[in-house]
């Protein structure tokens, strides 16, 4: 396990580099450096002043030059300044991530928890009616586009039945709220945007688990399992479904980018707290460094997440690891 | 070959339906012009924010605009948008797959590990970050959708080229002397092509998807160029007073999705039955 860990990490390397210089790259994009960007906010530098911020800023400088700079002061997590209010934009993220991490987490969680039975018992029942309409509502949710079927369920359950709040997190007279107050005022914040999450989301992993438990069934143990006399919700739960399981694991690891990334969409629409609006804010004010920010950081979490899924696939599955 | 798969392919009901429909779609966005009822960017502002009625089937918008001519129309940008950007991806992709799987080594190492890189990004940052700096129009929506599709389908042909690269006739082509483009080209594309087809199949659906959602947030297809995404803008701008201006839209990029979706995967369950369950 030990070197199949220090391997897995040793290929972080390129991939966490390439990072930093597509994010470097894409900020070269920006017509005039960002210093053109940041000037164009405030009316009063004049050309003087911007002649010597070039040079304190060091962009008249070599790319190469540059580019080490700001590996450097990436290596120490400062990511620079947002324009719009000059905070630290590191610390920007921190007080959203929070919300979207919260919201992505139970997202992933519904879909597990509604995934995983609908995907075994559609496999169980291979070519019956479930299975057929399982078959199309997944591809239903894999096509609908999140942002219309927030739209709908606003009108619907926000605006003409009045049953859900439709943006934020919390409403208005949220700090004066007792705890149970709090925690009832927040899950009725979270419902729309977790399901509108977990409905586009579910389907890969309701499709996959169903492919991995036909593979499975298959299998000799399985046929020995029944052939020992077992029930056959034994047989489908303990003997299947745990190794149907483990080829999942690494699909989740799949499934955290897409999150991440249809969280910007959700967040924006429901006007929710988190890292996903506050880039899509960043991008309609051009606040630079935060949209750079935002982009290293989700894609650290991606790596993150996919190194997560890797270790623990290789933890479930020891063929993994002498490969 | 191809009467074969055709064959089994009229026998995957929901595939036949998705391609009837795909279909069905370039015919609107070709005949367009002569279809629409009302010219799409005619303002009649006395008849703002009609529901439906007989005049106006789906209604009309907040500047009097007829929404089903719109809808016909923006069956034209999908479409587009879809097929130009998954044009740009297949050609990118396929390139780097067939180059990276073919000569192995340390070059296969060097794209495999952009290929990483790309895919840890989550591409709506990507998309967004560099529609941000430059000026949100079809064209760059097009190409940055395009640039950042390849990665998965890189992954998909180098996998198949590896297979394929061992076999005796690919060997048999490299002894008698043949250039390396030659055998990509020749030998090796064809058959790979397979999950190529499946891939852009589902990558028209994605594309078309991604398109919505940046024109939903005013980064994509401007108005008043009519696209299904900023259709749904206006959607959002009216919640309370014109809940066709919601409906309609997502209901058509939902059924040209759910199209392209159910023929790639038709596609694959034909082409590659090996991976059918």
């Amino acid at each position: 396990m030990t070197t199949y860990l220090l391997r897995r990490l040793l290929y972080l390397i390129p991939t966490l580099w390439g990072i930093t210089v597509l994010s470097w790259g894409l900020m070269q994009l920006a017509p005039g450096g960002p210093l053109d960007q940041m000037v164009a906010l405030n009316v009063k530098v004049s050309p003087e002043v911007k002649v010597r911020l070039t040079r304190e800023l060091g962009l008249d400088q070599p790319w190469y030059v540059q580019y080490g700079r700001w590996l450097k002061r990436l290596s120490r997590l400062d990511f620079g300044q947002s324009f719009k209010d000059g905070q630290p934009v590191l610390r920007k993220i921190a007080t959203r991530l929070p919300a979207t991490l919260l919201l992505n987490s139970l997202a992933i969680g519904v879909i597990l928890l509604v995934a995983v039975p609908l995907g075994v018992y559609a496999a169980v029942r291979q070519g019956g009616w479930f299975d057929r309409l399982t078959t199309i509502w997944v591809f239903i949710g894999y096509s609908t586009p999140a942002f219309w079927l927030a739209l709908l369920l606003m009108i619907l359950l926000g605006l003409k039945l009045g049953w859900l709040p439709i943006s934020r997190l919390t409403s208005l007279g949220f700090p004066g709220f007792p705890w149970w107050g709090k925690a009832w005022d927040l899950l009725r914040h979270l419902v729309l945007p977790v399901f509108v999450l977990a409905f586009t989301g579910l389907a890969g992993l309701s499709r996959y688990t169903r492919a991995s438990m036909l593979e499975v069934i298959r299998q000799d143990y399985i046929r020995t399992a029944r052939a020992k006399g077992l029930r056959e919700s034994r047989v489908i739960i303990r003997h299947a479904l745990r190794n149907a399981l483990i080829p999942i694991l690494t699909l989740l690891g799949f499934i955290v980018p897409d999150l991440i990334g249809g969280s910007v969409i959700v967040e924006t629409i429901f006007a929710y707290p988190g890292m996903g609006r506050l880039s899509y804010e960043a991008i309609m004010t051009r606040d630079y460094f935060v949209v750079m920010g935002v982009v290293v950081i989700s894609a650290f979490l991606t790596v993150l997440g996919n190194l997560l899924a890797d270790l623990s696939y290789a933890y479930a599955d020891p063929r993994i690891r002498y490969r | 070959m191809i009467r074969l798969y055709w064959k089994r392919l009229k026998q995957n009901r929901l595939a036949l339906a998705g391609l009837g429909v795909i279909g069905l779609l370039a015919l609107l966005a070709l005949m367009a012009p002569h279809l629409v009822p009302h010219d799409p960017i005619h303002q009649d502002l006395l008849h703002r924010l009609e529901p439906p009625s007989r005049f106006h089937p789906i209604g009309t918008d907040d500047l009097g605009r007829d929404v089903l001519s719109r809808l016909v129309y923006g069956t034209r940008i999908s479409l587009m948008v879809g097929f130009v950007a998954v044009g740009i991806s297949v050609v990118i992709g396929t390139l780097l797959g067939l180059v990276a799987g073919y000569y192995g080594k340390w070059v296969d190492a060097c794209l495999m590990r952009l290929v990483d890189t790309m895919l840890s990004v989550p591409t709506i940052f990507l998309i967004l970050a560099v529609i941000a700096f430059l000026e949100p129009n079809i064209y760059n929506v097009m190409a940055v959708i395009g640039l950042t599709a390849w990665p998965g389908l890189t992954r998909l042909v180098r996998g198949e080229c590896l297979s394929v690269r061992e076999r005796d006739f690919v060997q048999a082509a490299k002894i008698v002397g043949l250039s390396a483009p030659r055998i990509l080209g020749w030998h090796l594309l064809p058959n790979v092509i397979a999950p190529i087809l499946v891939s852009a199949t589902l990558g028209v659906g994605g594309a078309i998807l991604t398109e919505s959602a940046l024109s939903f947030l005013g980064l994509g297809v401007q108005p008043p160029i009519p696209s299904w995404g900023n259709m749904l803008t206006l959607g959002r701008d009216y919640l309370h007073l014109a809940w066709w201006l919601s409906l309609f839209p997502g209901l058509a990029i939902l059924i040209t999705v759910l199209a392209f979706n159910l023929l790639g995967e038709g596609l694959r369950d034909v082409l590659d039955p090996r991976a059918g369950t």
